[in-house]
């Protein structure tokens, strides 16, 4: 069946800020459950989880589980916990109609805490923040407070896709600058990771005057042809080979997934909607080799992939090829404070990633006004979720320096 | 010591069970599909891959028109086939293929090698003229058309380092056992590349080869100077052309080539989706299948369907594995065994090169990189990547009028073993 404008959640149509419950409808979580029931697992000859895949066995494991034991209710119920609204923001740049969008926000006790915007990025939605909102909003905390806004990206999570071409990271960022408008945030700060980096930056750039502060756990200055040419005459730092060697073996081996992405989501996508189980496998590749050998449990997996499946992935798949666009990534360098943590994967399976990205300071430096740099050899590529704790508190000691 | 003996051939039907096409025609039937939305411009509708449109309107096809039983009962009562069971490299695969032998005089073996997306059905609109030609003086040939191991229904290896070299000995021992110490070898897309490694690794042997696809690294400036200035001029000439052979490749590079690098680093992570959704194996095989042909051929719903279904059949990464030929340690074996290599000029080489084809060089290019003997080389005004099903006549002609120019003495011997009883 084609569903094409069905986002299969409740979204209440506002044009300012609206309280809601998250509520997904029963038949798609079903039809989830459905094709987890049926689930045909493919008899790979590699029966260990390896730099190819997932082992099939844990596959099927993870599709019985799902079929008999998953609880989306459960899930809803602890997304719920925060508070959730939604709102329309207008149309910019290349995309000329307005932009429904749903975020998370929770008010600092303390009135004077600073507002940050937290942007995540692929495979992941507004819940990767799920475990530090609470001490970030803690006015008690020893350090800053903040309030909180943390939108999905369109056609992430709960925040419909465009409907439209031409929403690349540039007309995002002007939409969560409207959002925190409409919130009544005059000035603001952004934390964010992934692809939400680059949205971040955009910020940065264009409403440099809105923007207290940048804060990152994943800032993407890839080695230059200057850098590349200096490596090949033997005279780059130790520090800058290491990040070198890491970013070849990424690009030769692991990141086939955002090609793939960003040049044929429709070719891709149709297996992954279909296949819920299927694109489970396909995130699960990503988390097992980047997450610093985070256990995650079955009921992360699918909470996880249900978030990007439940409108269709279509939507965020087809984002990739806009964001992911060299002439997206070329960032007019500003003056503001820019805080930023590496994290590394030596738990992770994978040692010729462990360190990437690690980016030297200088290098940042190019593209940033660098105040705070702090750099871990674990926590892997979604921190706020394995080291929540000291998540916020590298970010509460970036915002000290301010 | 003791003689193994050479393996026999097992007659081998196509025989679905009722339990796999119940589950995929339920799969299909319920199949999600969404829109997303987002509505490319007319002229751009396949820009990011597949239309949802397409994908409905094949969805609706599946369930209510294509008939797997039908076509099923067609392949076998057309193609004859076998199973044998071939070592290699103290493995033992199970490899499927069609075997038809001519009853005219003077026939030659022939060995018919598909790639990906496609499959030995390739080999479906040209196996009866070149066993048969309707002119009694024309070439005939008995034809061998294997699966690829890991393809369909031939066995994948469980050996990470099974490569093209490996693929070429196996082929090379099916045409031994089936009677053809000698043979020649066409072939396209990953075909190609596998009969050229077989004439590079067994030229006693394997003694012609024909592509209509030529993959070659470009001149090296140290071992043929001259020929790699050529190279850049042409380059610089030819780059911007998206219609030229240049250009077309890097187009094919740049824009299309996400599918071969995911099949090649993570096919496993690729599997479960294509495998748990045949609308989804469908889609990626496709999308991939469009932009290959010229404007004058259209891929049926049948054709489409059925090469799915092929794949969905043996429920693995088999297939997208071949892809790790192009990356890594194998990517560096593969430029030892076959691209830094030339056929040497005991094999008489010949190809055929269609414009819609992502990978077409010049012929000064391949006489320098790719073989030493270019018997012939015929360029065609029109017709794409899937020569044996978008013109096989055409193919047909070319495949004749390249044995012709082959050495007579070969062909000779060619047309001895031919005759022999089996």
């Amino acid at each position: 069946m084609m569903l094409p404008n069905d986002l299969n959640f409740r979204f209440p149509k506002t044009t300012s800020p609206r309280l809601f419950d998250i509520q997904v409808d029963n038949a798609i979580i079903k039809l989830a459950q459905r094709k987890a029931r049926d689930y045909r697992s493919s008899d790979n000859v590699n029966g260990e989880w390896s730099r190819e895949g997932p082992a099939p066995k844990a596959m099927t494991d993870l599709a019985r589980y799902w079929a008999t034991e998953y609880d989306w209710k459960a899930a809803e119920k602890d997304l719920n916990k925060h508070k959730h609204y939604t709102t329309t923001v207008p149309g910019n740049g290349n995309y000329s109609v307005p932009i429904p969008l749903h975020f998370v926000h929770e008010k600092s006790q303390d009135k004077n805490a600073i507002p940050l915007l937290l942007i995540h990025g692929w495979s992941s939605t507004h819940h990767e923040w799920s475990k530090v909102i609470d001490n970030l909003t803690n006015s008690s905390s020893r350090g800053n407070s903040f309030h909180i806004v943390a939108p999905d990206l369109p056609g992430y999570g709960f925040t419909p896709a465009p409907t439209q071409p031409g929403q690349g990271p540039q007309e995002v960022a002007a939409a969560f600058d409207a959002l925190m408008k409409q919130l009544g945030y005059e000035k603001y700060a952004v934390a964010t990771t992934d692809i939400g980096w680059i949205v971040g930056m955009w910020m940065t750039v264009n409403f440099r005057h809105r923007i207290i502060a940048h804060y990152t756990d994943f800032f993407f200055a890839l080695p230059t042809s200057d850098d590349l040419a200096r490596y090949a005459q033997h005279q780059t730092t130790q520090e800058e080979n290491i990040n070198i060697e890491s970013t070849q073996a990424w690009f030769a081996i692991h990141s086939a997934y955002a090609t793939a992405q960003a040049q044929k989501p429709q070719m891709l996508s149709v297996a992954l909607t279909d296949s819920p189980v299927g694109f489970a496998g396909w995130l699960w590749d990503l988390k097992y080799g980047s997450s610093d050998g985070y256990r995650y449990t079955y009921d992360e997996l699918i909470t996880d992939t249900l978030l990007m499946w439940i409108q269709g992935p279509i939507g965020s798949i087809r984002g990739y090829s806009l964001f992911v666009q060299p002439s997206q990534m070329q960032f007019p360098i500003t003056d503001v404070p820019t805080g930023v943590s590496q994290w590394g994967g030596k738990n992770g399976p994978f040692s010729e990633i462990a360190t990437f990205p690690m980016p030297p300071p200088s290098w940042i430096e190019r593209y940033a006004n660098l105040v705070h740099f702090k750099r871990y050899d674990f926590g892997g590529h979604w921190p706020a979720i394995s080291q929540p704790d000291l998540w916020v508190a590298d970010l509460r000691t970036f915002f000290e320096l301010l | 010591m003791t003689i193994m003996p050479i393996p026999t051939p097992t007659p081998f039907k196509v025989n679905v069970s009722d339990s796999l096409l119940s589950y995929i025609n339920g799969r299909v039937n319920t199949a999600r599909i969404s829109g997303g939305g987002v509505k490319l411009p007319p002229g751009r509708e396949w820009a990011r891959g597949i239309p949802p449109d397409t994908m409905t309107h094949l969805q609706e096809y599946w369930k209510t028109k294509y008939d797997w039983r039908a076509v099923e009962a067609r392949i076998n009562s057309h193609l004859r086939m076998f199973t044998i069971p071939i070592q290699h490299d103290k493995e033992e695969l199970t490899i499927h293929f069609v075997h038809h032998r001519s009853s005219r005089d003077g026939a030659i073996p022939l060995l018919f090698q598909h790639g990906w997306p496609g499959n030995f059905l390739e080999v479906e609109k040209i196996i009866d003229s070149l066993t048969n030609p309707k002119d009694p003086s024309q070439q005939a040939y008995h034809v061998v058309a294997p699966s690829l191991p890991g393809f369909v229904f031939s066995d994948p290896s469980t050996n990470p380092n099974f490569s093209l070299l490996s693929i070429a000995s196996i082929n090379n021992k099916l045409m031994l056992y089936l009677g053809y110490p000698k043979y020649i070898a066409q072939g396209g897309d990953w075909g190609s590349m596998v009969t050229r490694t077989m004439a590079v690794q067994f030229p006693g042997s394997c003694v012609g080869v024909h592509v209509n696809m030529t993959v070659a690294p470009p001149p090296s400036w140290w071992r043929a100077t001259v020929v790699f200035f050529w190279f850049i001029l042409w380059a610089i000439w030819t780059g911007k052309d998206k219609g030229g052979k240049l250009g077309r490749m890097q187009w094919w590079m740049t824009e299309e080539s996400g599918y071969s690098e995911i099949q090649g680093t993570k096919p496993q992570a690729l599997s479960y989706a294509l495998t748990d959704s045949p609308i989804g194996m469908l889609a990626w095989l496709r999308d991939k299948m469009e932009l290959l042909i010229d404007d004058d051929y259209k891929w049926t719903e049948e054709e489409s369907i059925t090469w799915a279904m092929l794949y969905l059949i043996a429920g693995n990464s088999g297939h997208a594995c071949i892809y790790t030929n192009f990356k890594g340690e194998k990517l560096k074996m593969f430029n030892d065994y076959l691209l830094n290599k030339r056929i040497s000029k005991d094999v008489d080489f010949g190809a055929s090169i269609f414009p819609k084809e992502v990978f077409n060089v010049p012929r000064w290019w391949a006489k320098t990189s790719i073989a030493q003997n270019i018997v012939f080389w015929r360029e065609h005004d029109k017709g794409g990547h899937f020569a044996s099903v978008e013109r096989p006549d055409v193919l047909v002609k070319d495949i004749r009028d390249w044995t012709v120019a082959m050495n007579p003495g070969r062909i000779q011997e060619l047309k001895k073993i031919g005759k022999a009883k089996l």
